[in-house]
């Protein structure tokens, strides 16, 4: 009775399968989905040779029993395979075993039959029947294999199973898919289907069942593989495969008598045709809203996963990483760009492309058009569009041809409580592509969640560089370098690491003298130097206020030293490059030490480089110097020194060359004695502690020390010096830095010799420094030189009477001088100290004389 | 449209035109693309800064001018800018920095720019060694978009890197292993992973310098006997057609009682090499993989400039990448000797067949180099070619320029790095010579001749053994490459001879000038040795 079916139903089967095999293979392929995909094979190799066996398809119908046989074996195995896999075992050695078992019992079979013998064919009624007539005991053999093997599966899922109840419920389709597998072919032993293909029925709701299980364990999703098109094939085929079934039943209406017109005949199998395709349809419907998610859960599903890996990072590169990756995978972009507003110069610029060689150079700078359209709308920009207004009429044209090279379809801003932290630049196939509303959808959301996203990770990235990077330099700061520094000695143990140090000379006198302000720049621009010299393997670090240490994987010590080499030559060139006036030369003292061959730990190379940093700064300064024993033992040795008497150490040296100076200088003889007085005096006078007093004594001794290299005739000149000789001679002031410089532990006179010719009002040399720039001590020094220099005689001037210095002295307050500190000045030369009382009586005397 | 697309649409004589179509060129056609692109490329660096830091106020405004105004340049000219990467200053924007050690430079390395043309021309390069290396004659070619790529070279930031990227914007080839896995990779993992790979599922392409492919090919025998320690299982693991190559190479090795060769198990559609000293591998390659490598020249600073076509035949210098000049031998070598000589250059239309050059780079397409010595020497073996019909000249890869001691490609030795070894190592080296020598089996190594001070000798005892060992371990030390050398490919590169007190000074007495330190020829050797000789034997009469 139904034999009729038998045909349709296989035939059914068959492009059931094919479907299905066509769906998967387009799957993100994994170990489950390729044992599902050998099932199906098994599945097709089954059906579709018992269906073509029963039409005794070439080359004979033998031949397809035994391919329909083969299904059947490999759908054992690759259902055992695929239970395995879906319970999570990676491994197992059963496989290859039984896959031996099957192949040599379906082996032995191919000759004769041996355990399952083929049907013989049987005409009954002008039709073909298979029928299975010589069936033997042996097919218990047939039987106990494969049972072994269901038995074993079954096994294998109870005892994964059992324990975990999220699996079982998975796992309850599978098991009720063997139960029906096994139903069917049971069944097929019972009278009443007698040449009804239930097996094959069996078997088609159990891939199904099979496939259920598939999509709630999510792996694949069906929405994105099965597009409508494939539905409405599917319904069509099916709805055909069923018509050609049922068509002799149908044909039987125009055997009846009277006989039917050939148009309603027509009109009848049009309309159970149609009927027929609109169930598929019906049914495809429904298994795209229950089986197969539907558009708005995927989405759900997509934003649910791109938000759980972003949302719990703060990893910005990483949250980059996923927010293009969703949006390329997702959606009809070719490229995605992602585009980060920079607080220090206020330019979005990309910091993410999927493409590792694309173009990444376009900055949208604040006033750029697209950058006001996102920040005043909450939609996307479409390019095509954006075209068509005003607002483009500003954009130049190497920025438009900059996003037609790019391609840009679509500009995206990531906003937080207004504000633009980002945009998301899509590029499109051609820049006139419209995305489509699900895509626009899609974007949407992703948007929302990356905004927060980044404005966060960019906080903790902001934090994470505030917590590791010296906020005045930029580059790591001290603790952090520590870090880092432990970390690389260990990656680089068998190689060399050199550490450098420097340490800028004399960075607290040119604090003092430039002011804070231009120390700090300075301290900047050094930081600029260091990083623009070494390669991104290499760390800069600030070591201390005004010391900064390399680190240097790989270098050898003749590169450490080449590279520190350079450095000071770019360090020295920082004053010359500002031309209002000329600034201090800054010199570093270099310490360089290099493991292996300095050193074998982090503590002995740092130990090491200091000092060697600190033998230079006891050899005078700006110098560099490698790590090695002879510099060790010296170090040790001078540790002990007494810093306190270095003053003592250096004194007569400094009254040597001041005795020089007065020996060259005849008319300035005893000069800086008598400045140095009056600085002292004038320094009590105005309460001024020990140390300042101390410090005005030397400087004063040194003050015109670098009149030293100033030629005879220059200073002696009787008369007007040419602007030439003048220039020469206001170089005195640099001159005795210079000198001083190498005095160590005198590095305190220095403000006060260096701006002793500065002028109150900011006329003076070298540096035009005015008011509180120029230190106190500098002008205490400035009015002592000048009224010493007034009532003196020089060879070009008699000296002049003391009221008058004064009433210079006065009259020029405010101006060269400063106005608070010359009425005590004059004040205490009219009460007449006992200190220097002899000297102005001798000036008196010498002034009478003349 | 992409190479993956023109297949697909089965464009194949498009496809040839479009990437191989410069060997049909004709010197003329071939020389204006050279100065069109040139002249493209002097407006853009003659008005950035770093042209303008080495043009120091000229102009140039045509490519005799440029020839004239620009001094040939070496890394040192670019330094400053190129190592801090000071973008603002380049003729174009880099999209990319690829690095290289420098040997002998101030810093450990130095790095290149790579502008967006500059990849758009490497990537039509590339594919056009791609097609080449299947290639069996003008035309045919057998490239597909499901071919697997065995990769042998190190990953971004080095220039070899940009391969798979710049040829995944073309095809969809599959690279064994993929290359964002591959990136975490030692150099071993990656073999093995991308042999495993290869494998189960076959492979049919296979790039890497000549001398890291040998080592990879011969280690071949036991990265599979690892690979296939469980058996039957792991074939079971393998494609079937896999499986059955690997059934049949063990029968056949086994009948032929030999160790199993690549051959045995691949059959590659395209094998590429790149690096020095491949002429001393090419065969045993060949003998390995059954099919003869075809060499392409490529470097950091220049990107890929040539390539070898069907013929194996010499190689072809693609004319969109730099602007070639030519530094004849004899005045490369008088200009090491004299640093004030500046030597001429010549044109690709001016090279002579048979003579050796020094070349000299100007990258195009927005490129920093501009009269770059590079340090590669080339001998023109042609000026056409019957054989592959072919009217532009043809080169072969001799060497680095003699200053530089190349081992395999793998590491470049300079004149500085060999003191640096010597003066860490504290022996007290009265003076030396080194030169590269190769073995009875053709491999490279670095020949040190040093005569030890005289005094010293009788506070230290040395001999060969210990100069060699300390000074081995300081190249490794400042060397990453030369450590690696000895740790990838198994090589020891140093060979120490030390010469009697005074051979080095008789030299300078006998010739009156100093014997080369970096690779003497042959005959300023050969007499030093000499004179070594005669001092034995004159010790040995007393």
């Amino acid at each position: 009775m139904f034999n009729g079916l038998y045909g349709s139903i296989s035939g059914l089967s068959v492009v059931g399968y094919l479907f299905l095999f066509m769906i998967f293979l387009n799957a993100k392929k994994s170990k489950l989905i390729n044992s599902f995909l050998t099932l199906l094979l098994s599945m097709i190799l089954w059906t579709g040779g018992s269906l073509l066996m029963r039409q005794q398809f070439w080359p004979s119908y033998i031949f397809w029993y035994h391919v329909s046989l083969s299904g059947l074996f490999l759908m054992v195995l690759s259902y055992f395979k695929f239970s395995a896999a879906f319970v999570g075992m990676t491994k197992n050695k059963f496989v290859i075993l039984y896959t031996f078992l099957l192949a040599a019992v379906f082996a032995a079979n191919i000759p004769s039959g041996f355990f399952l013998h083929w049907p013989s064919l049987q005409i009954e009624n002008g039709r073909a029947l298979m029928v299975y007539d010589q069936i033997t005991g042996f097919v218990s053999v047939f039987f106990a294999v494969t049972g072994i093997i269901v038995v074993h599966m079954v096994a294998l899922l109870y005892k994964n199973v059992r324990h975990n109840i999220k699996l079982r419920k998975q796992i309850s389709p599978v098991i009720l898919g063997i139960v029906l597998l096994f139903l069917g072919h049971l069944a097929f032993t019972v009278p009443f289907f007698k040449g009804f293909p239930i097996d094959i029925l069996a078997g088609l709701v159990n891939v199904f069942l099979l496939v259920y299980v598939l999509v709630k364990r999510k792996l694949f999703r069906p929405r994105m593989i099965a597009s409508s098109n494939v539905g409405y094939l599917f319904c069509v085929v099916m709805g055909f495969s069923v018509f050609y079934g049922i068509f002799p039943y149908i044909k039987i209406l125009s055997n009846r008598n009277p006989p039917l017109s050939e148009g309603l005949l027509t009109a009848i199998y049009l309309v159970v045709f149609s009927a027929i395709v609109s169930f598929f349809f019906l049914l495809w419907k429904q298994a795209l809203s229950k089986i197969f998610i539907q558009n708005d859960e995927l989405h759900d599903e997509i934003l649910k996963d791109y938000s759980a890996k972003v949302s719990s990072s703060l990893n910005l590169k990483n949250i980059y990483e996923h927010t293009a990756e969703t949006i390329e995978k997702n959606t009809d972009v070719k490229q995605v760009f992602i585009s980060i507003l920079n607080d220090e110069n206020q330019k979005y610029t990309i910091r993410h492309s999927n493409r590792s060689l694309s173009d990444i150079s376009l900055v949208l700078t604040m006033d750029h058009p697209i950058v006001h359209f996102l920040k005043h709308h909450n939609e996307p920009l479409n390019m095509e569009e954006f075209t068509h207004t005003t607002a483009y009429k500003s954009i130049w044209e190497s920025e438009k041809k900059q996003l037609e090279n790019l391609k840009i379809g679509h500009c995206i801003g990531l906003k937080v409580s207004n504000e633009l932290v980002g945009i998301i630049l899509i590029a499109m196939e051609r820049t006139s592509q419209y995305l489509k509303t699900q895509d626009l959808n899609l974007l949407s959301s992703v948007n929302t969640i990356s905004s927060i996203a980044i404005k966060n990770a960019l906080r903790y990235e902001k934090a994470y560089f505030e917590a590791r990077i010296d906020e005045l330099t930029g580059v790591l700061n001290r603790r952090y370098f520590f870090e880092v520094l432990d970390k690389v000695f260990q990656e680089n143990k068998n190689s060399s690491l050199a550490l450098l140090l420097i340490n800028l000379d004399d960075f607290k006198l040119y604090n003092q003298l430039y002011g804070v302000a231009q120390g700090d720049l300075a301290l900047r621009k050094v930081a600029v130097i260091l990083k623009g010299s070494i390669s991104d393997q290499c760390f800069v670090a600030r070591y201390g206020g005004k010391e900064f240490a390399l680190l240097l994987p790989q270098y050898d010590v003749f590169k450490a030293k080449k590279l520190a080499i350079s450095l000071r030559d770019q360090i020295g060139k920082i004053g010359k490059t500002e031309n209002s006036f000329r600034q201090k030369t800054l010199t570093i003292s270099a310490g360089i030490c290099i493991s292996p061959y300095g050193a074998k730990s982090v503590k002995e190379l740092l130990d090491n480089a200091e000092h060697a940093i600190y033998h230079v700064k006891r050899k005078g300064k700006n110098a560099i110097k490698i790590f090695d024993t002879f510099v060790s033992n010296e170090v040790n040795k001078s540790e002990n020194l007494d810093l306190h008497s270095i003053y003592d150490e250096y004194k007569s040296t400094i009254y040597a060359l001041t005795a020089t100076i007065d020996a060259k200088d005849h008319y300035t003889f005893n000069h800086s004695e008598n400045v140095a007085k009056y600085a002292v005096a004038l320094g009590k006078r105005l309460n001024l502690n020990k140390d300042i007093i101390e410090n005005l004594r030397q400087a004063a001794l040194l003050h015109d020390i670098g009149k030293i290299g100033i030629p005879e005739h220059i200073l002696n000149k009787p008369f007007r010096l040419t602007e030439e000789e003048f220039e020469i001679m206001k170089g005195h002031v640099e001159a005795s830095i210079n000198i001083i410089r190498h005095l160590p532990s005198l590095d305190y006179v220095i403000p006060a010799v260096l701006g002793h010719h500065e002028h109150y009002n900011g006329g003076g040399y070298p540096r035009r420094s005015e008011k509180d720039d120029i230190p106190l001590t500098a002008r205490i020094l400035c009015i002592s030189d000048a009224f010493d220099a007034m009532i003196s005689k020089r060879c070009y001037k008699d000296p002049l009477p003391v009221e008058e210095a004064l009433y210079i002295l006065q009259k020029e307050a405010g101006r060269q001088f400063d106005p608070e500190l010359v009425p005590i000045f004059v004040s205490m030369i009219n009460e007449r100290d006992l200190d220097f009382d002899t000297q102005l009586q001798k000036v008196t005397l010498l002034s009478g004389a003349n | 449209m992409k190479l993956q697309d023109k297949l697909r649409q089965q464009e194949y004589d498009k496809i040839w035109n479009s990437y191989c179509g410069f060997l049909d060129l004709t010197m003329e056609e071939y020389m204006n693309i050279q100065s069109r692109l040139m002249k493209e490329q002097i407006n853009l660096w003659s008005s950035c800064d770093l042209g303008k830091s080495i043009l120091k106020g000229k102009i140039p405004k045509t490519i005799d001018d440029f020839r004239q105004m620009v001094p040939l340049t070496t890394y040192d000219d670019y330094a400053d800018i190129l190592l801090s990467k000071q973008s603002s200053s380049l003729p174009d924007s880099p999209i990319i920095w690829i690095e290289t050690t420098w040997e002998g430079g101030k810093h450990p390395v130095k790095v290149a720019p790579y502008t967006r043309s500059m990849l758009d021309v490497y990537r039509n390069n590339v594919t056009a060694c791609l097609i080449l290396s299947t290639s069996t004659e003008k035309g045919k070619f057998d490239v597909e978009s499901t071919d697997k790529f065995l990769y042998g070279l190190a990953p971004l930031p080095f220039a070899t890197g940009l391969f798979p990227l710049a040829l995944g914007e073309e095809i969809d080839i599959q690279f064994l292993p993929p290359v964002k896995e591959a990136e975490n990779m030692s150099f071993s993992e990656r073999n093995k992973a991308g042999f495993k790979m290869a494998l189960k599922n076959d492979v049919e392409y296979f790039f890497g310098l000549g001398s890291v492919a040998y080592a990879i090919s011969v280690s071949l025998s036991s990265l599979y006997s690892s690979s296939t320690s469980n058996g039957f299982s792991s074939l079971l693991k393998c494609s079937p057609k896999m499986a059955m190559r690997i059934l049949k190479a063990k029968n056949r090795c086994k009948k032929e009682n030999r160790a199993l060769k690549p051959r045995d198990l691949f059959q590659l559609k395209g094998f590429m090499i790149a690096g020095t000293d491949n002429k001393y591998y090419k065969d045993d390659l060949e003998d390995l993989w059954g099919i003869r490598p075809m060499e392409l020249f490529a470097g950091t600073e220049p990107s890929i400039i040539g390539t070898e076509t069907w013929t194996r035949n010499g190689m072809y210098f693609f004319p969109d990448t730099c602007f070639y000049e030519f530094i004849l031998e004899k005045d490369m070598l008088q200009s090491f000797d004299d640093p004030n000589f500046k030597p001429k250059t010549y044109l690709m239309d001016e090279v002579i067949p048979g003579e050796k050059y020094e070349i000299v780079l100007s990258v195009l397409k927005g490129g920093a180099f501009a009269r770059y010595r590079v340090g590669d020497v080339y001998r023109c073996v042609g000026l056409h070619n019957q054989e592959d019909a072919t009217l532009i000249p043809r080169f072969e890869y001799v060497d680095r320029i003699p200053q530089i001691i190349d081992i395999a490609g793998f590491t470049r030795i300079s004149k500085f790095g060999i003191q640096s070894a010597i003066e860490l190592s504290g022996f007290k080296v009265e003076d030396w010579t080194a030169l590269k020598e190769y073995n009875k089996d053709q491999r490279p190594f670095m020949h040190l001749y040093v005569e030890i001070n005289k005094d010293s000798l009788t506070m230290t005892p040395y001999s060969k053994e210990i100069i060699k060992e300390i000074l081995s371990t300081y190249f490794k030390y400042s060397d990453q490459d030369y450590r690696d050398l000895k740790k990838i490919l198994g090589m020891d590169p140093l060979e120490v001879t030390i010469l009697k007190n005074g051979t080095f000074n008789s030299y300078r007495l006998q010739f009156q000038k100093d014997i080369p330190k970096m690779n003497p020829n042959h005959y300023e050797i050969q007499a030093l040795l000499a004179i070594e000789k005669e001092y034995r034997r004159e010790r040995m009469v007393k």
